[in-house]
């Protein structure tokens, strides 16, 4: 079975796969999205996603530690490792206390924003691309758009869980208020993306009302990510 | 005090304190959870993810080392605590007593 899902909340992701497995679904393999799923005993397995030390999660030395743990490493995809661990052996919990997992929503926080800095520079690119006249610089600069409002959320959502396993410590936190941006805008970007991609093929009063939609869910976007502050 | 030059690396977390504590003798990753988890009753077990975040920052601190790491197939690799481990673990042990001796001034207002 194969299922497709793009996740870039490790807990979620791990809830999901948790989910899966406790339904008779072991997750065995992911390749850009698209999980695929072999049957097993309802809830014989148990997922956790750690992020690994440096930019390839897995050296031979974390695959000798966690083989003797009995922890499968069922997949590595850059520094997102995902492991399981047969349920009979006990809860599966990768981090045992605060501090560890600080350290986790720390490492996730600095890959975010690193995407984030390339996305954007990125994005930059494709626009300058766009004023010099080139359409399909235009559809890759909204596709990017898109992109850079998720990341940016991800990095508002690491942030604050960071700050409330610090508060959880007895640390003072910094005062963070920021709210995240409404993934209208990005929704807004996609569908500008299409119509730009497809202009050929939509016929133009949909064009206009493409265009018409994307603009307002962008402009909606903005004003509800606004008025939350 | 004596261990002055430790202070610095003060307070241990629960964690590293076990784990130096667990690594007195050569002891390998799936014993160190296992010691640490009958020392404390079944308090605390510890995470994988933990343990071997905690390995790697001790090793690079100088405070564990290597002990043997089994040829063939099973590579088990244990661990030993160094003479600066040591240093760490007894001034936290002092900085631990200190604290233990203070608690017992609260018997004072509590009838």
């Amino acid at each position: 079975m194969t299922r497709f899902r793009i996740y870039f909340d490790k807990d979620e992701e791990t809830r999901w796969l948790n989910r899966m497995a406790k339904n008779g679904y072991a997750m065995d393999n992911f390749f850009l999205g698209f999980y695929q799923f072999s049957p097993c005993e309802k809830g014989e397995w148990q997922y956790q996603i750690d992020i690994g030390h440096g930019f390839c999660g897995v050296n031979d030395n974390y695959a000798d530690f966690m083989e003797e743990m009995g922890v499968e490493i069922v997949q590595s995809w850059g520094p997102w490792v995902i492991l399981r661990r047969k349920a009979a052996e006990g809860p599966f919990e990768l981090f045992s206390d605060v501090d560890s997992r600080i350290e986790q929503y720390k490492k996730i926080l600095l890959m975010f924003k690193l995407v984030f800095v390339i996305e954007f520079f990125c994005l930059a690119l494709e626009v300058y691309g766009g004023v010099r006249g080139s359409a399909m610089a235009w559809v890759a600069a909204c596709l990017i758009a898109a992109v850079v409002v998720v990341f940016s959320n991800m990095i508002i959502r690491t942030k604050k869980k960071i700050y409330e396993l610090q508060e959880q410590k007895g640390e003072a936190p910094p005062e963070y208020n920021r709210q995240q941006v409404s993934l209208l805008i990005s929704m807004g970007f996609l569908i500008n993306a299409v119509n730009l991609i497809l202009q050929d093929a939509i016929p133009l009063p949909l064009r206009y009302i493409m265009l018409g939609l994307s603009i307002g869910l962008i402009l909606f976007g903005s004003f509800k990510t606004a008025l939350r502050k | 005090m004596k261990n002055k030059a430790y202070e610095k690396d003060l307070p241990l977390t629960e964690a590293v304190f076990y784990i130096l504590l667990a690594v007195r003798h050569p002891n390998h990753g799936y014993g160190i959870i296992q010691e640490v988890g009958e020392m404390t009753g079944g308090r605390l077990v510890l995470g994988a993810g933990t343990l071997y975040g905690a390995i790697q920052t001790l090793e690079k601190k100088h405070w564990i080392k290597v002990y043997s790491a089994e040829e063939g197939s099973r590579k088990k690799k244990e661990y030993l605590i160094t003479d600066e481990g040591m240093g760490v673990f007894k001034a936290e042990r002092e900085r631990l007593a200190e604290l233990l001796e203070n608690a017992q001034l609260i018997d004072a207002v509590v009838k």
